[in-house]
């Protein structure tokens, strides 16, 4: 067949066969594609029919085990960072300052101070011409430490000088007029004669509305609703006037001389000086003011070692209830009791009652009541999934300062201090060592060294 | 996204909790060893071992977690040692921990807390004390007997090596301590101030608190060498070693003291203020809160720590005043290594240096030694001729204040001195030799003091011949302005004068 039409027709055929090969290749391929197409076509199709289908519930349930275990994993992360996010210590105690008063420079005209150079047998022009501007002069006699001086040599200072004095301690954005001036009044209300008594009569003293006055200048909240919140950062406060002013640090230390002189001259009554001490330990929650903590710790020791022994208790408990009620309730309220330094009995009976006033004031009982307090405390449920392990850590370092603060060895406190101990036990025993929800692990190295150091 | 937290996190986690693990405690029970452990021994080992462990960072942590261990650290000290019903001391190492955290946290807070703690420490523990309860029969001052404690911890090296070499094993890091060179180097760098602000204060923080180390370990010496007279506790005091010591340079130091005592480092606050604020928003990878407040309590420590290096300064001066005596009567040996006295290296430095003359007396407060100071400065010039011809080593400083205000009330005498001395130098000294004698004029216990120092004059007689002297001095330049200072001078010599001649009158027309 071949032969035969290889000889008849060869150049027809020759031409028609190539084209008829061409032909089947394409069909061949064209119909492979077809074939394939449809093959995958049918492959997706059987596919897809067989896992809605089929499948359907493995699927669904391998997406919700990853979605969440991706939840608990961003919740783990969420707890591990949340510990960074609980806010430190630090509250915004001060708010908008008020535009400083003026200090009065009328009084000093008839000031008996510049007297006598007024008659100058010296013929030296410059101390006469000079002489019109009582305040010029004042000022310098004030910063070149001439003034107490001339106050030592008189044994008094008269009333316009001293107050004028005092309000430039105050007021003054001068930094070295501001300082000199605090020096002066701290040093003539600390003068001593020989026989231990003030040498230097002032004729003036700043009494407890003055005082309280400079502070309402300086923007101070008296009224702890009016707090914004916690002060995490320094940058909050970009606009001026805002936050303590710098003569704070005068105020603090005028004050602290004030309460050193009572045996001589009381300047505050029993209960002035009880909302002073309360305002003196709320300024220990201004971050701004934690480079001035010794100063404040200076001032709060006069202050304590101001009250007669009658006094004494009825104001500890006082300032530690105004106290208790006005601090939050969270690392501030630690901060608190931490920042009474002093290690005398009075600093130690402070730091207690606090401590139990706040305690008090969480669990909503009288002071009165320790064993119910203890007992609200001991009920903690350290196993329990929702348990905010930063209230326990507050509860655990509340509780040491309250019962371990002073020594008594009644069979109540025994009673308690065993009651307090189990507690303490649980929290250390009973809190796993891979919970990374934050605090749980400073509870339980808090509660262990507690246990640890009460065997000594 | 949500998986990509997956990986991350875990590690994390799991370090975290692993670390945590590490450093808790072992538990007793409560109540059993409430009655055992007695022995005091091992209560502070116990103390040591559970302290130590709060700040125990092995690992990597956050900046966060070691700054809240270290403050719990410092609190639980505080309660152990300071509060408790029974106190127990802190063990060496624990002095060296709290040391180190005022050293190196790089945090106010931690700066300060730290700083507090371990002066409160050496108030409840001290290295040095009188014991008023062992009287001595002969005794009438009622100074009680001189009590050292040598196993006291103390942050200087200086001169106790043997102490610390037998006392310690080699676990203690030698580096933690303090000897006399780093000392002048850390003097030298507070007054450059070339570091980060928050630095800056800890330098000067350990700085107070290293004077406060040596005043307290110094002043009972010398209370019991006022009374027993005997040398060597001085010569033993950690302030006779560290200034007999030949590692650091005594004469940069003195002046470094000088510098830092006038406040003229640093160009006064303002300079850093900038820096300051800065530091307070961007500290490393601490919380922002830990030195928030840097820049408003700046100028204080800026002011306790010129006080605390002139503090330092005066302690020479009376080690000197001391050594001197002891020479005197025999008591020094080859032991004591040769120094130069303070007042004669500060006398130099201010004869060289004269624009540091006016702002290191305005500040140096101490009435008695700016005083002597001045009169020992004016001494160099003015040298009356019955005293030239004798031998000026031997010599003690007779120069009083009478003496000097006599010259300058003569116009050829002070016409003399001036071509040695500024005449705005002399007037401002004359003036401060005046304030210091008007302040110590108001003690009588000074009696004795200025008796020798100014010459048996009477007050009037002082006042009326430094108005005197400033007339002369008027005199002889015309085109002369007094500063404010000296027309104050002035001002209270003419009231003094005044009020005195008035009470003399009204006190002759009384007996008249």
């Amino acid at each position: 067949m071949e032969t035969h039409s290889f000889s008849t027709e060869i150049s027809g055929t020759l031409r028609k066969k190539v084209i008829v090969l061409d032909d089947l290749l394409d069909d061949y391929y064209t119909q492979q594609r077809e074939i394939d197409s449809n093959a995958c076509k049918k492959a997706k199709v059987s596919k897809r029919y067989s896992s809605d289908e089929e499948d359907e519930k493995n699927e669904k349930g391998n997406e919700t085990k990853l979605t969440e275990m991706a939840d608990e994993c961003e919740k783990q992360v969420y707890q591990i960072t949340a510990e960074h996010e609980i806010p430190m210590w630090g509250q915004e105690i001060f708010g908008q300052q008020k535009s400083f008063p003026l200090v009065g420079i009328m009084q000093l005209q008839n000031c008996k101070l510049f007297q006598p150079s007024r008659e100058n047998e010296l013929d030296f022009d410059e101390l006469t011409s000079e002489q019109g501007n009582g305040e010029t002069i004042l000022e310098e006699l004030l910063i070149n430490g001439w003034l107490s001086h001339i106050a030592f040599i008189s044994g008094s200072v008269e009333a316009s000088v001293a107050s004028w004095t005092f309000y430039q301690a105050m007021y003054c954005s001068n930094d070295e007029l501001e300082l000199s001036a605090c020096d002066f009044w701290c040093r003539m209300l600390l003068s001593k004669n020989e026989a231990g008594g003030p040498s230097i009569v002032l004729e003036w003293v700043p009494g407890f509305h003055e005082v309280k006055d400079v502070l309402e200048f300086y923007g101070y909240l008296f009224d702890k609703c009016q707090i914004v919140g916690p002060s995490s950062s320094s940058t909050s406060r970009e606009s001026a006037g805002e936050g303590p002013p710098i003569n704070m640090r005068s105020w603090i230390k005028i004050l602290s001389a004030c309460f050193q002189i009572r045996q001589f001259q009381s300047l505050f009554s029993a209960s002035e000086a009880q909302e002073l001490l309360a305002v003196i330990i709320c300024l220990f929650l201004e971050r701004q003011l934690q480079g001035l903590s010794f100063i404040l710790t200076e001032c709060l020791q006069s202050i304590l070692s101001f009250f007669t022994e009658d006094e004494w208790d009825v104001s500890c408990e006082n300032v530690a209830h105004s106290v208790a009620y006005s601090v939050p309730k969270d690392h501030n309220s630690l901060r608190v009791v931490e920042c009474i330094f002093g290690t005398n009995s009075r600093s130690k009976q402070l730091r207690s009652r606090m401590a139990v006033h706040i305690l008090g004031s969480i669990f909503n009982k009288n002071v009165s009541d320790e064993k119910g307090i203890l007992k609200s405390l001991v009920s903690v449920k350290v196993k329990d999934k929702n348990t905010d392990f930063l209230t326990i850590y507050i509860y655990i370092i509340l509780s040491e300062i309250w019962l371990l603060s002073y020594d008594d060895s009644g069979e109540e406190r025994v009673a308690m201090l065993n009651m307090w101990a189990k507690f303490l036990q649980i929290c250390s025993c009973d809190i796993s060592n891979t919970d990374w929800r934050p605090y749980a692990s400073k509870v339980r190295s808090k509660a262990s060294y507690l246990l640890q150091s009460s065997a000594y | 996204m949500k998986f990509l937290l997956l990986p991350a996190c875990l590690p994390a986690a799991n370090k975290l909790g692993f670390y945590r693990r590490a450093k808790t405690p072992f538990v007793f029970g409560f109540p059993a060893l409430l009655s055992a452990m007695n022995s005091s021994r091992i209560n502070s080992q116990m103390l040591e071992s559970n302290t130590l462990a709060i700040i125990d960072s092995s690992g990597v942590r956050d900046a966060r977690d070691v700054h809240e261990d270290r403050l719990s650290f410092l609190e639980a000290v505080r309660t152990a040692s300071l509060r408790s019903a029974s106190p127990i001391p802190p063990t060496w190492k624990m002095f060296d921990a709290i040391f180190h955290i005022l050293r190196d946290s790089s945090s106010l807070e931690l700066a300060t807390a730290s700083f507090q703690l371990l002066t409160d420490l050496d108030k409840r523990y001290p290295r040095v004390y009188l014991d008023q309860s062992v009287s001595l029969g002969t005794d009438s001052s009622g100074g009680g007997q001189l009590i050292v404690n040598k196993e006291a911890w103390s942050p200087f090296t200086v001169g106790s090596e043997n102490f610390y070499s037998e006392a310690t094993t080699s676990s203690r890091d030698s580096k933690s301590l303090l000897d006399s060179e780093y000392f002048s180097i850390l003097v030298e760098e507070i007054m450059l101030g070339r570091h980060f602000p928050i630095k800056i204060v800890e330098n000067m923080l350990l700085f107070q608190y290293l004077v406060h180390v040596l005043e307290v370990d110094y002043l009972p010496r010398q209370t019991s060498y006022k009374r027993t007279l005997n040398w060597v506790v001085l010569r033993e005091s950690i302030f006779g070693m560290l200034l007999a010591s030949r590692k650091m340079n005594y004469k940069s130091l003195v002046r470094n003291c000088m510098t830092i005592t006038s406040r003229s480092f640093l160009h006064g606050t303002n300079i850093c203020l900038k820096d300051l604020k800065e530091a307070e928003s961007t500290s490393a990878d601490l919380p922002q809160s830990c030195n928030v407040g840097l820049s408003f309590a700046f100028p204080e420590f800026l002011r306790t720590t010129c006080d605390a290096a002139q503090k330092f300064l005066i302690l020479i001066m009376e080690l000197d005043l001391i050594r001197k005596e002891a020479e005197k009567s025999g008591c020094t040996s080859r032991l004591d290594s040769f120094r130069v006295p303070i007042l004669d290296t500060i006398i130099d430095e201010l004869t060289y240096n004269k624009d540091q003359i006016s702002p290191f007396l305005e500040v140096f407060g101490e009435p008695k030694w700016k005083l002597e100071m001045i009169l020992l400065y004016f001494g160099k010039y003015c040298k009356r001729p019955t005293t030239r011809t004798r031998r000026t080593c031997d010599l003690p400083n007779d120069e009083t204040l009478q003496g000097i205000l006599n010259c300058f009330s003569n116009p050829t005498i002070s016409c003399g001195i001036l071509k040695k001395v500024s005449s705005v130098v002399a007037r401002f000294l004359l003036a401060q030799a005046f304030k210091c004698y008007v302040s110590l004029q108001h003690h009588p216990k000074n009696a004795v003091f200025l008796a020798t120092k100014v010459g048996g004059s009477t007050l009037p007689q002082i006042c009326s011949s430094l108005i005197a002297s400033f007339i002369n001095l008027r005199q002889l330049d015309e085109s002369l302005k007094f500063t404010s200072f000296e027309k104050h001078a002035l001002f209270v010599a003419t009231s003094l004068n005044r009020s005195a001649k008035l009470l003399d009158d009204s006190r002759a027309s009384a007996s008249h």
